[in-house]
């Protein structure tokens, strides 16, 4: 090779050296951060301490402080009540656990006058189904005559019928026929729900409630949780739970001092069920509250016999008696073996 | 060089000429590329596209979008063009944080065509500035889930909590999500705003003029306003617009109607068909699963 070409060679390679190295030595010259290293972000509003809820502890145990000596607590199934007996089982354990005895109204063979005749106390929960005058004359009887009625009930709630497509069913209202019951006790039940946006149970609709009135229905209670709470009305009743502070009503988004438990002599009405369920019996103070209200169910002194015997006939669209007319516990229905 | 003996020797006329064509043929390549550096625009504006449900699935193209914006150097600013209800909460906590990370690059604007709420909302709080119309509605900051429901019979799960949840439970994780919603918001908008923490938490939608009242919003105006605001605020005075547009999508989570705002949940697609996951939702409008309604949000 000859020397002007050698030359030519070396020129050629000095270039391509300098041309390759340089593509690959400007991009960290003119570094400019582009796609590299992305933006760091700090997101402190994600932070588990920011946005964790609190989760109330659930403890305590269910008491009764009543001394009273087997009593009989009818419970109302007998009205389409939208409860269920499992749901009940706090309050309804706690009764038999202290040697009272529950049994169900469910409509089938006696009237509802013939079971409170031999009954204590009245557990009736949202029905679904109103009171006939003849009923109501005879829980007004009842009352009259020392028996305890325990009203509670939730705010209406939607049903869809129909199944999958809504057109061709229908979505409806049902709310607790709890109306003529509580106006002859001088209580009634508010429309829509209680909510909390600021002092709540990790939900708005999850209300604290704290004593009103120093009565025995609120002693030991701080503040029990009501999941579903519907505001009591009253005339001169005890207002013996409110909602706490910054309680507002759904139906109006005003705030202030609603009733959500409420005592007019041998009746007290509560707008909630849910704190009795075994779910919510031990949040808060709910299960103070449970025990308060199974004593009041018992410690009432009933004259025997109210609601008195009708004179011709039998009240209530009742069915002709089977066997066994009296307030005997009735067996659930039982299906036919196929 | 002139008086070489070898024959290769160019006599000075021709080496000027030599000299010349290689100018003219180097200028001939070099030209274009001055002509379009002179006459292009000083940078881009992306403006890209969040229509519709927000899920897993849709969610990606918008951040490929988003990605490409922030390593593309040509593009300056860039404009979220959002009509949408929201849609799972996962996704829309996703695309919040490709829009914030994009935002920490170039100017960020927002543009509500008919509605940027609940999860659409989330996802364009970071933008500098949110343009509505009047007709638009935005807000709706909360979170919804189904209730736990039983655990199906005859099904054998190895713990307590796998099959199902408790209430208790499920509205402590609903809580937690709006802790963090409802945070970003007051993050984001909390200068602006004229409500308080608590009335955010409502979950209230609202139209364009009230959203600009309050502070949801910024300005009423079109996307043609949002893109010359991002333009404004990347300095551009001469810019070009590139659209976005999302690819044509199937297969998704949640399925928009055309009524607008109902939103249906399609069946899983690992099984259990009947089992309603736990999706968390941040979405405006009615909402039903194949068998039931979850619930309603009123206007």
């Amino acid at each position: 090779m000859s020397a002007p070409n050698s030359r030519l060679a070396a020129v050629f390679v000095v270039i391509v050296v300098v041309v390759v190295g340089g593509a690959a030595v400007v991009p960290y010259a003119l570094d400019s951060g582009g796609d590299g290293g992305p933006a760091s972000v700090e997101n402190q509003q994600f932070q588990p301490e920011t946005v964790l809820a609190d989760e109330t502890a659930e403890e305590g145990t269910i008491a009764m402080d009543s001394d009273a000596d087997s009593k009989t607590v009818l419970v109302d199934v007998g009205h389409a009540n939208a409860v269920s007996e499992t749901e009940l089982e706090p309050l309804l354990s706690t009764l038999a656990e202290n040697g009272h005895r529950v049994r169900f109204y469910r409509g089938q063979r006696a009237s509802l006058n013939e079971s409170l005749r031999t009954a204590d106390a009245f557990l009736v929960v949202s029905p679904r189904e109103r009171f006939t005058s003849d009923e109501l004359a005879g829980v007004e009887a009842f009352t009259d005559a020392g028996g305890r009625l325990l009203v509670m009930g939730d705010p209406p709630s939607v049903q869809a019928t129909g199944g999958l497509l809504l057109g061709l069913g229908g979505i409806q209202e049902t709310g607790p026929q709890t109306a003529s019951l509580g106006s002859t006790y001088g209580l009634a039940y508010g429309s829509g729900y209680l909510y909390n946006m600021a002092d709540n149970d990790n939900n708005y609709r999850s209300v604290f409630a704290e004593p009103s009135a120093n009565t025995d229905l609120a002693a030991g209670v701080d503040r029990v949780v009501m999941r579903e709470a519907v505001p009591l009305r009253t005339a001169d009743a005890t207002r013996v739970l409110i909602g706490s502070d910054g309680t507002h009503l759904s139906t109006t988004r005003d705030p202030g001092e609603y009733a959500v438990l409420a005592r007019s002599g041998n009746v007290v009405a509560v707008g909630d069920t849910d704190f009795v369920t075994r779910e919510n019996a031990y949040d808060a103070d709910n299960e103070v509250l449970i025990g308060n209200l199974a004593d009041f169910l018992v410690d009432g002194e009933k004259r025997a016999g109210a609601p008195a015997e009708p004179e011709p006939e039998p009240a209530g669209p009742q069915r002709p008696p089977a066997e066994g007319d009296s307030g005997e516990p009735t067996p659930p229905p039982t299906p036919a073996p196929a | 060089m002139s008086d070489s003996s070898d024959g290769l020797s160019l006599s000075r006329t021709q080496s000027y000429a030599l000299a010349v064509a290689a100018a003219i043929l180097v200028s001939a390549v070099l030209a274009p590329v001055a002509y379009e550096r002179a006459s292009a625009p000083d940078g881009r504006v992306a403006v890209i596209t969040v229509e519709g449900t927000i899920s897993s699935s849709t969610v990606v193209p918008i951040q490929e979008d988003l990605r490409e914006a922030r390593e593309n150097e040509s593009i300056d600013a860039v404009v979220l063009d959002v009509d949408s209800p929201g849609g799972g909460a996962a996704a829309s906590e996703q695309l919040y944080l490709s829009v914030q990370r994009t935002a920490e690059e170039m100017p960020v604007v927002a543009s509500v065509k008919s509605s940027g709420a609940s999860g659409a909302y989330y996802a364009m709080l970071p933008a500098r500035d949110i343009y509505v119309t009047p007709a638009s509605l935005v807000g709706s900051v909360g979170v919804r889930g189904a209730a736990p429901g039983p655990s199906l019979p005859g099904e054998i799960a190895s713990g307590p909590d796998k099959a199902s949840s408790t209430a208790d439970r499920r509205r402590a994780q609903i809580e937690t999500l709006k802790n963090a919603f409802v945070g970003s918001v007051m993050r984001h908008r909390g200068d602006d705003l004229e409500l308080t923490r608590e009335e955010v938490a409502h979950a209230k939608v609202y139209t364009g003029a009230r959203a600009v009242e309050n502070g949801m919003a910024d300005e009423i105006g079109s996307t043609q306003d949002a893109i010359q605001r991002a333009a404004d605020a990347a300095d551009l005075e001469d810019y070009e617009v590139v659209r976005k547009e999302p690819p044509t999508r199937g297969g998704l989570l949640l399925l928009s109607t055309e009524g607008g705002g109902t939103v249906v949940v399609e069946e899983s697609p690992v099984g259990y068909d009947a089992v309603d996951a736990p999706t968390f939702l941040m979405v405006y409008g009615d909402v039903r699963t194949t068998d039931e309604v979850i619930g309603n949000v009123s206007a």
